[in-house]
């Protein structure tokens, strides 16, 4: 039976003491996804998932893992979940095959199966029969993924998997999450890396101070401000132009251009103010060289939400 | 739910504990530090006991009789109940918080399996390597005991047999104590300071003054052995005594391995 979302939370919330970890998350993931928590650090994303992996108990709220309510029906859930929590620990004197005979005997008796592929699709294969106190971080990680992979998982958790990784074993890992998505699964990515999270991600929730912000798909998040960049020969004239138009709440000069953002619930679409645009500018006399929609990148989304946060707070 | 669901559910949950079993086995003797450790503590004192009593008789038998027979055999093994309960400790130590040390214990926590699961196992998988030492050092000490009796009174199969039960029962004691301190406290180092205080320094001395044998563990089992010293309690309390230290000592490291965070 398919499921909508893989991970369901309502009203989720950890304290330690005083402090609040999480805040009242309600978060959803939907299936077939890659998707990015992303937020600062110290924002409670480790712990989150920590409560989902059931290493910690909530304080308050309700947890749904590929359906099934945890910690209800934990063993269930998680015999389908595969996860990488903070730095990927092992037993150091055990080769990196024995390390994944360990866990596999905690799984299903196929998880045995599986260690030999897991081995070869992270690239470890040759090196499996060595101690892991030989390894690098970056094969740990990858050891780290093997490992998730023994429970063919239709969930991925991934808690910053990219720590410790040089650029390429960076790149190589966003290939390995890309195929494991396009095989079906989910994968849950915390990060704080922005820049990694809009590489890799479908959809996205942004988490600070323990409180999801916002969350949707990444364009949805990207492109939800209707903006246009324009490049004209007289920026002057072109801005006074661009003023008198019914669907333009703005323009305002900027290095690369001018950047014209639509009103809201405009009866036009961004296409069609934009087809009006450029013929109301070439009617002006103006020599239009810059045409394109200007879509925020997650940086520029994110900050702008935290900073409206922390000016709210 | 028919019989033979039941029965093969059964059997499948049987099978995912041996193999939980396997994997505990394997995570303490691949440890090559801990496995030096166990022979030298269990299997070499035996050869090392007869070894020096085979010698000394042979370069003076007029003076020291022979390395075999029943009194070297009782010295032989309550020698091996003492250096061994050390090994005992370590192995128990290691199987109860050696996931947690190594921070491993979370990512088998992750696969969904029972918490009370992955501490049962460790039982069975730290008693696979301790006993076959101590068969291996019974049966030195038996074969000796008998091979270099000489004029003296080899012991009879019965009571090598009681010897090694109780032997194989001092040092399984031992390691489920260790066992259940180490997964409550979650250290190795502070477990092992703190058993080792307690058995090589506070518990001889308590036994010492011979008022306290009715809560002691080491009491209870100087009681059951064979042909032993008479301690002051009856056989019953000596069993409910070491039940009482073995379960005691589990439940509150299976509990915590149950509560802790991961």
């Amino acid at each position: 039976m398919s499921i909508a979302y893989v991970v369901e939370t309502s009203g989720l919330t950890k304290r330690f003491g005083e402090r609040v970890a999480v805040d009242n998350v309600d978060l959803r993931v939907p299936s077939g996804s890659a998707f990015g928590y992303l937020g600062p650090n110290g924002a409670g994303k480790t712990t989150l998932i920590r409560m989902l992996l059931g290493l910690t108990g909530a304080t308050a709220g309700t947890m749904r893992l590929l359906g099934r309510p945890v910690p209800a029906e934990r063993a269930a859930a998680l015999a389908r979940v595969g996860a990488i929590v903070e730095e990927p620990r092992f037993h150091r004197y055990l080769s990196g095959r024995e390390n994944l005979a360990v866990i596999a005997a905690a799984r299903e008796r196929e998880a045995h199966g599986r260690i030999e592929g897991a081995l070869a699709r992270v690239g470890l294969a040759e090196r499996a029969d060595e101690r892991v106190s030989t390894y690098s971080l970056g094969m740990r990680q990858r050891l780290g993924v093997a490992r998730a992979l023994l429970a063919d998982p239709e969930l991925l958790i991934l808690d910053e998997p990219t720590n410790g990784l040089d650029p390429a074993g960076i790149h190589e890992f966003r290939g390995m999450i890309r195929g494991l998505v396009e095989e079906g699964r989910t994968v849950l990515l915390s990060s704080h890396l922005l820049d990694e999270v809009e590489k890799i991600c479908d959809a996205v929730a942004i988490v600070d101070h323990g409180r999801v912000v916002m969350q949707g798909s990444l364009a949805e998040l990207k492109g939800d401000r209707q903006t246009i960049l324009i490049g004209a020969n007289d920026s002057v004239r072109a801005q006074a132009v661009l003023g008198a138009h019914p669907a333009v709440r703005s323009a305002v000069k900027a290095p690369d251009g001018i950047r014209v953002t639509l009103r809201p619930g405009s009866p036009i679409t961004a296409e069609e103010a934009a087809a009006d645009i450029n013929h109301l500018l070439v009617d002006a006399g103006l020599a239009v060289h810059r045409l394109e929609p200007a879509r925020a990148s997650l940086e520029e989304r994110f900050l702008e939400i935290t900073s409206r946060l922390g000016v709210a707070a | 739910m028919s019989s033979a669901s039941l029965a093969l559910e059964s059997a499948q949950s049987q099978a995912r504990f041996r193999r939980l079993v396997g994997a505990e086995l394997l995570k303490l003797r691949r440890r090559r530090a801990l496995v030096a450790a166990s022979l030298a503590l269990i299997v070499a004192p035996m050869v090392a006991s007869y070894v020096v009593l085979a010698t000394l008789h042979a370069g003076n038998a007029a003076k020291y009789g022979p390395a075999g027979g029943v009194d070297n055999m009782r010295g032989a093994l309550e020698l091996l109940t003492q250096i061994g309960a050390v090994a005992a400790v370590l192995i128990g130590v290691n199987a109860g918080a050696g996931d947690l040390a190594a921070g491993v214990f979370r990512e088998l926590v992750v696969t969904g399996r029972s918490r009370l699961a992955l501490f049962a196992a460790r039982i069975p998988g730290g008693l696979a390597l301790l006993l076959p030492l101590v068969a291996v050092a019974c049966a030195i000490a038996a074969t000796a005991s008998v091979a270099l009796a000489g004029s003296g009174q080899a012991p009879g199969a019965d009571l090598l047999v009681e010897y090694a039960a109780w032997v194989g029962l001092v040092l399984t004691v031992g390691f489920l104590l260790a066992l259940g301190v180490s997964s409550l406290l979650g250290s190795r180092s502070t477990s092992i300071g703190v058993l080792l205080a307690w058995q090589l320094a506070v518990a001889p001395l308590l036994l010492q003054t011979g008022k306290l044998d009715s809560l002691l563990v080491g009491a209870a089992l100087r009681r059951i052995e064979p042909g032993g010293e008479s301690v002051a309690i009856s056989p019953l309390t000596a069993i409910l005594l070491i039940a009482l230290w073995t379960i005691v000592p589990l439940a509150a490291g299976a509990w915590r391995t149950h509560t802790r965070d991961a």
